[in-house]
């Protein structure tokens, strides 16, 4: 009696106590002074120079300026440089720098910051960046404006610049680059406040922010690989953000605790061939492998929906997206018909794929290898370490076929395409018109034009079949109701 | 590796008889072995093939996959069938190469004593302070990943246990008077080690390796799941519980059903040998 008396007490207790939670909760997303968001994956260094991975770049979106921007809906914006020229053969580019930025030490950016930042990153052996930078031939500053010097004409060069978060000069010579590293002095809407490893970055907001100031006056960065726990930790309240796998996404929606934001990404994950393969030569045999994956299938039923059936190697957020280019459409006959015609032996082809970093792509990679096999080809799966697989995919020695995805930062068709479809590249397409059309396209100042050539180039790739475009992802974030954010097309987590 | 002994507190709690957990033991064996041998006969079984129609269904609802689907909807029931032979064929083979490896240094060092006993001890001993999952981790890691080489890596990791025993009690046997009488009659080290000692050591072998099947196929699962072991589509219990474990919170069968024929597995190892245990050390 007295037990059942106590628990009463107790449970009236802590109702009370619960109701008064649900009360204060909306008055505390009001006042919100901070915001925990989740990482993929820890950066190696907060020094832009030395690290390009995304959640890296996450970060650097919050702490540093770039010359130019990437907007949400994709569009490239002035950023620390106010505006920009360039001339007719697209060989020189003009930056004209903002007076009114400083870093978080209140020195203000000088044309000098711009130029070390690009010059170390071009010629320190270790800087991850150079290689977005090869068409960069010379730079100077005269007054506040950079002139850039390029070796081609490079009509994306702003786009490019977007991808250089600039640094302190005068921060790293006197802090030393190993300190610069853990805790960088930039010039964005936050300033890193500490870095505790595999724990979590802190983020203060910076007062004196040129432009939108950031929403929250703290920022914590929590890096969390596992997709299962981060699903947890937003509906425990442990964080704040997170994006979600898919197959998260029913139980975290049903669970009604958090909102889901969805956004379309710029990532297409694709089926490569290395046409160098005895089947995987034939275009015929290439394209019946394309029509023998039930894109829409996958989607709906493996992936919750949230990815859409890829018709090219870029999203329609990326510059040079053709509209008319639909995606392949399912039909396992027509393709069991042509694998037949080729005179397929049925001897085992290798799928190979990266055993993280792609949503639910073991499952995926079975789906595929299913299909495939519906068909009468016979494909063995050969998951690799994400790391051992970039390798592989970087020296070009995938052996048969594969899955990877390409995500571009720059929202621009350019850098997917020189990648993937250049001769030499990373892909196996070696195509002479291709090559040629990619040459024209970067040297082409109207837009427009542009864009048609890039559609062109898409369209070689379709009646080629140089690759089997899968899917775009769907960003999905689960996030804390009243939390003042939204989502952008590249993933990035930005607060301001 | 260790014998469970009961100790002397546990054996205070009132407890089933050996009767009772032989019995208990016997039945969750069977459970499993006939998940082995008969459900690949049902017509309806199938591991591999995918309907993405039925994907994740739920169990005991759809009398054509009677404990559901999975995410790329294939049979839960062939998977769990494929997975546990898998499981048991991996650990008898991974056991088989730790016993023979075992017997043999443990025979050679207990009979030959001196320099030859003290390097394959502490070559043991050196093998004992690195971590087995770990040493598997990074085995596993740099040579890739097939059946065949999983049961050989997990066997060859695993003899200290066998040779450690076997040493132990050829280093007692060697002193009793019929080896005595085998050695001034003539017989050689190597004719002894066959004859003599070899059948005398054997059912120590056995009883530790029926443990042991236990342990092994926990370690195989485990790394299974951290995407070592069995690579799919070859369905892991292991591999299994990793790939349910994004269904958690929806269907969350897909992890439980592996992880309970793993309980069937291991618990019906484990009580068996107690019961045996205590039959044998009550008589």
């Amino acid at each position: 009696m007295t037990l059942f008396a106590l628990s009463r007490r107790t449970l009236i207790a802590s109702t009370a106590s619960l109701l008064a939670m649900v009360a204060v909760a909306p008055a505390m997303a009001q006042d919100r002074t901070s915001v925990t968001a989740a990482l993929v994956a820890e950066p190696a260094s907060l020094n832009p120079i030395y690290d390009t991975g995304l959640p890296a770049l996450n970060v650097f979106y919050n702490v540093f300026d770039q010359l130019a921007g990437i907007d949400e809906t994709g569009a490239v914006v002035p950023r620390l440089a106010s505006e920009w020229t360039y001339s007719d053969d697209l060989r020189t580019w003009t930056f004209t720098l903002r007076d009114d930025a400083v870093f978080h030490d209140g020195t203000p950016v000088t044309p000098q910051d711009v130029l070390f930042t690009y010059e170390t990153a071009m010629s320190d052996p270790t800087s991850r960046l150079g290689g977005y930078l090869s068409t960069v031939e010379s730079i100077t500053a005269e007054g506040n404006q950079i002139i850039f010097t390029l070796n081609i004409p490079y009509a994306p060069f702003d786009r490019q610049t977007t991808l250089v978060p600039i640094i302190s000069q005068a921060a790293i010579e006197s802090m030393g680059a190993d300190e610069y590293a853990r805790a960088p002095i930039g010039s964005g809407p936050y300033s890193v406040e500490s870095w505790v490893n595999g724990d979590t970055i802190t983020l203060n907001r910076n007062d004196d922010y040129w432009g939108d100031a950031g929403a929250y006056e703290t920022v914590i960065f929590q890096p969390v690989p596992d997709e299962t726990t981060r699903a947890n930790s937003v509906q425990s309240g442990d964080l704040d953000i997170a994006l979600l796998g898919p197959s998260s996404v029913p139980a975290v929606e049903g669970s009604g605790s958090v909102e889901l934001v969805h956004q379309p990404s710029n990532r297409v994950v694709y089926l490569g061939y290395n046409t160098s393969h005895t089947w995987l030569e034939d275009s015929q045999f290439r394209q019946a492998l394309d029509m023998a994956i039930d894109r829409q299938l996958i989607s709906d039923r493996l992936l919750n929906g949230a990815a859409v059936p890829a018709s090219q190697l870029v999203s329609e957020v990326s510059f040079g997206y053709s509209a008319d280019i639909a995606a392949t459409e399912y039909n396992a006959e027509e393709a069991a018909s042509l694998v037949e015609a080729s005179g397929y032996d049925g001897s085992a082809i290798p799928l190979t794929y990266p055993t993280t970093g792609l949503p639910q792509i073991d499952q995926v990679a079975q789906a595929v290898a299913f299909f495939l096999s519906e068909i009468g080809v016979n494909v063995t799966l050969d998951p690799l370490e994400a790391s051992t697989f970039s390798n592989t995919w970087f020296s070009g020695e995938l052996s048969g076929l594969y899955i990877f995805a390409f995500a571009p930062s720059v929202m621009d068709a350019d850098l997917p395409f020189n990648m993937l479809l250049r001769s030499g590249g990373q892909g196996y397409a070696n195509n002479a018109d291709i090559d040629g059309l990619l040459d024209l396209q970067i040297g082409e100042a109207d837009p427009a034009t542009r864009a048609a050539t890039l559609a062109e180039i898409s369209t070689i790739v379709r009646d080629e079949t140089y690759y089997a475009p899968l899917f775009v992802d769907t960003y999905s974030f689960a996030v804390t109701p009243g939390l003042q954010w939204s989502p952008r097309p590249d993933g990035m987590i930005v607060f301001n | 590796m260790t014998q469970i002994v009961p100790s002397k507190g546990v054996a205070a709690f009132r407890r089933p008889g050996p009767q009772l957990s032989l019995f208990v033991a016997i039945a969750m064996l069977i459970s499993v072995l006939l998940l082995i041998v008969v459900v690949p006969f049902l017509p309806n079984f199938d591991p591999d093939k995918q309907s993405l129609f039925f994907a994740l269904e739920p169990a005991f609802q759809d009398p054509d996959y009677p404990l559901g689907t999975d995410a790329l909807g294939r049979d839960v029931l062939s998977r769990l069938s494929v997975a546990a032979r898998v499981s048991v064929l991996v650990a008898i083979g991974a056991v088989a190469i730790s016993a023979v490896v075992g017997l043999v240094i443990g025979l050679v060092a207990g009979w030959f004593r001196g320099a030859v006993d003290s390097v394959l001890m502490a070559l043991g001993n050196i093998q004992l302070a690195i971590p087995v999952v770990l040493l598997l981790i990074v085995l596993v890691a740099s040579l890739g990943s097939s059946p065949v080489l999983l049961v050989v890596l997990l066997g060859l990791v695993n003899w200290v246990g066998y040779g450690r025993v076997v040493r132990a009690q050829v280093v007692s046997l060697r002193e009793r008077e019929f080896i005595t009488a085998v050695t001034t009659a003539g017989g050689s080290g190597w004719w002894i080690m066959r004859k003599h000692l070899l059948p005398n050591v054997f059912p120590a072998v056995l009883v530790l390796a029926a443990f042991d099947v236990g342990v092994i196929i926990t370690v195989e699962s485990s790394l299974s799941f951290i995407g070592l072991g069995i690579q799919p589509p070859t369905p892991s219990l292991g591999l299994m519980i990793s790939e349910g474990q994004r269904y958690l919170q929806t269907n969350i069968g897909l992890t439980l059903l592996p992880a309970f024929v793993i309980f069937l597995l291991i618990g019906g190892i484990q009580f068996a040998s107690q019961a045996f245990n205590k039959t044998s050390t009550r008589g």
